[in-house]
């Protein structure tokens, strides 16, 4: 009896061991992967579990192979690499080759991100070798700036405290120097522009095809890079009516018609789209996950990349232009009261202060009945590829119709067998009528 | 094929058409589809009104994969294809009646005392389904061309291969009936046998489609073996069904991919030749005889 309860404490002992165990770490060459997808560029990684990676073709993909520390996380069914315990770039030439043929020798340069419109907004530029540098060191310079605007900004503060008490002390000496009234000093401004570390890497562009890529001499480091284009670009639109505002629904093939029904004002943001492989896209921003574009491989999506200011938009109806809308900021206007209600005006930094716009785009009135359409036309002029919509007003009387047609078959049905039944009737008295005859004769 | 058969086919065919629209049971099945029609268009409209618009394709985003679809295609096709499903059950039933309610009630015998054998019998039953299925076809066009004309909703080019399908849809599924009531002697079997197997049809890709995405943290192992066993009986349903050719045509054509719409017609008519093949072969073996 003792010696069984031994062995159950051993064991529980044993499985609460295993229960807590962390995934092992397997030491192995990576390749850290910096893939350009349209209009950003994100991070993954080719482990030795999936050597064959996909990146955009005609675009600066950016690769380093590394030694480090592999473990599968089986809660989101993925690959990933512990960098922070073993970070060892791998240098030499890399060897990009097609089939037998060498078609290129890179080797390692420098480069950093720059994003002159800030982090989060617009897209970043990939800066190499010098310029990458300089961005970073620009970066560097305009944070430093801001730290001492910010140490004046101190200074200024304590001494405007310094003035304001000593105008409290006597308020009215001032009257007639207002402009000798203490003012309170300006926050600084973080700088917008942002550039991150310079750092190095192996930059390939190819054109689409798939290749082998590899550290000359180091066959761990060999990998099959897929290099894909997008099937199809164009102009998706960001569709929001006027009393759902918050709800926007999307447009991305010129072949989709935007059904309105009645008097209608929608708002349009257009954006830069492109139709690609599901597949091949979910792969290139996350690799080694199980889970990442299954089922995919067939199917093509558009993804929507970054919006596209100014340009005018054109509205036709029954092919005639009857309108041009341009590209403008919008605020919802909360109405006044306890009671829910919004007005969408055209924002006004004077009037609005401080706080945002609520969306941009163009606006569309539609009158109702009619075959609308409309397209963007760029800065210059030119009506942009794949830009056209069709608007299509719909009738609500069709509830109606729809509720009533599916009776017409059963009344058909029903006269038929009304005539049939009659015909019968008929057919039976002539019998009758004809052996009467026969009788009597 | 000779001229007698022609005329035995003619006759026989006409005969039945003749029947079959002097019945309420095609204006009933007819009433059914466009009642679906309506009911998902009334849905359509309702929701544009209250949300103040809605974005449709009006054809496509070419691929060739088979399971993932858009999510709003085409306003009238989906309508369209659920009155074709309806339009072709009531086909299947028809058909699967057609042989074994003449050799239940003896009338079959007599009809081969003439010029009449079991190819041009078989294919005569067959000709009067289509024709059937043609009429039910003329009704659901209309339908959609007023319905389209009133709520604008539009008709693509997809409604017509839509509708180019689901002839070769009707072929299917009327060869399929036949074999059924081939095997049949009595029409009591023949609509068991057509029930059974239209339940299956629609039953196992509903429930291969629950297995697939249920969770498996707990009860893996059942859960796995349900997936292995709904995955081999939907594959053969999926060879054996005539929706599942409906199916893909309706995909190929949501997706705008015409080589998967010309293959999927081209496999139907070849499932349309195998099963008439079939249906022949069983009939002359069971004879005319109850």
């Amino acid at each position: 009896m003792r010696k069984t309860a031994y062995l159950l404490i051993a064991l529980m002992l044993l499985s609460v061991g295993v229960f807590a165990a962390a995934p092992e770490k397997v030491e192995q060459v990576v390749v850290n992967l910096i893939l350009f997808d349209g209009s950003l560029w994100k991070n993954t990684i080719s482990p030795q579990e999936y050597k064959t990676f996909y990146m955009m073709a005609n675009a600066d993909n950016i690769l380093v192979p590394t030694n480090t520390k592999v473990y599968f996380w089986p809660i989101t069914q993925e690959y990933m690499a512990d960098f922070y315990d073993l970070n060892e770039e791998i240098e030499g030439t890399m060897v990009v080759s097609r089939g037998n043929r060498v078609i290129a020798r890179i080797e390692k340069e420098e480069y950093a991100f720059a994003y002159p419109n800030g982090y989060y907004t617009g897209s970043p530029q990939l800066v190499r070798g010098e310029e990458a540098h300089k961005a970073s060191a620009k970066y560097k310079d305009e944070v430093n700036a801001y730290y001492q605007r910010v140490m004046e900004y101190q200074q200024a503060l304590i001494d405007y405290q310094v003035a304001l008490e000593k105008f409290w002390e006597n308020p009215e000496a001032y009257r007639g120097r207002e402009s000798e009234i203490p003012k309170e000093p300006k926050i600084p401004e973080y700088p917008t522009y942002y550039a991150t570390e310079v750092q190095r890497g192996y930059i390939v562009n190819l054109e689409p095809g798939t290749y082998t890529i590899e550290i000359e001499g180091m066959p761990e480091t060999k990998r099959t890079a897929i290099a894909f284009t997008p099937r199809r670009q164009g102009v998706g639109y960001d569709i929001r009516p006027e009393q759902q505002w918050t709800v926007p629904r999307p447009s991305n093939d010129r072949s989709e018609t935007v059904y309105v029904y009645g008097k209608q004002t929608i708002y349009v943001t257009p954006y830069k789209g492109i139709e690609v492989n599901h597949f091949m896209y979910e792969k290139l921003k996350k690799l080694p996950s199980e889970l990442s574009g299954r089922g995919g491989e067939l199917v093509y999506k558009w993804m929507a990349l970054e919006y596209l200011n100014g340009g005018t938009l054109e509205v036709y109806k029954d092919g005639e232009l009857i309108s041009t809308s341009d590209f403008k900021q919008w605020y919802v206007d909360q109405t006044a009261g306890a009671a829910l209600g919004y007005n969408i005006i055209e924002f006004d930094p004077k009037v609005q202060g401080e706080r945002p716009p609520s969306f941009e785009g163009f606006r569309v009135q539609l009158e109702g009945s009619g075959r609308y359409s409309f397209r963007l036309v760029d800065k210059d002029g030119n009506v942009v590829q794949e830009s056209e919509r069709l608007i299509r007003s719909i009738d609500s009387r069709s509830r109606f119709f729809a509720v009533i047609l599916p009776i017409v078959p059963i009344l058909i049905g029903g006269l038929i067998w009304v005539w049939r039944a009659s015909l019968s009737a008929t057919d039976t008295g002539t019998d009758k009528t004809s052996k009467l005859e026969v009788a009597k004769s | 094929m000779n001229r007698f058969r022609a005329v035995a086919i003619r006759a026989i065919a006409g005969r039945e058409l003749r029947s079959t629209l002097f019945n309420m049971g095609i204006y009933v099945a007819i009433a059914l589809g466009l009642i679906v029609a309506s009911f998902m268009i009334y849905t359509y409209v309702t929701g544009i009104m209250e949300y103040g618009m809605a974005v449709m394709p009006s054809s496509k985003t070419e691929t060739r994969y088979y399971s993932e679809l858009p999510q709003s295609p085409e306003p009238m096709l989906v309508p369209l294809q659920w009155t074709v499903y309806i339009g072709a059950i009531y086909i299947t039933l028809s058909a699967s009646l057609s042989i074994s309610r003449e050799r239940d009630q003896g009338t079959l015998e007599v009809l081969f005392y003439g010029p009449v054998d079991s190819l041009s019998f078989v294919i005569a039953k067959f000709v009067e389904q289509l024709l059937s299925f043609g009429v039910v076809l003329l009704f659901y066009i209309a339908y959609f061309v007023v319905m389209s004309a009133i709520s604008k909703f539009a008709l693509g080019v997809g409604f017509l291969k839509m509708i180019i399908l689901s002839l070769f849809l009707a072929g299917c599924m009327a060869s399929f009936g036949m074999f059924l009531s081939s095997m049949t002697r009595k029409v009591k079997t023949s609509v068991i046998l057509f029930l059974v197997f239209v339940i299956t049809f629609l039953a196992v890709p509903m429930i291969h489609q629950f297995v697939m995405v249920q969770y498996t943290s707990t009860m893996k192992g059942a859960v796995s073996v349900a997936r292995h066993v709904t995955s081999t009986l939907n594959f053969l349903v999926s060879w054996i069904s005539p929706f599942a050719y409906l199916g893909r045509g309706t995909t190929a054509i949501i997706l705008g991919s015409t080589s998967e719409l010309i293959k999927s017609l081209f496999f139907s008519l070849i499932y349309t030749v195998v099963f008439l093949t079939a249906s022949i072969v069983i009939f002359n073996r069971k004879g005319v005889r109850r």
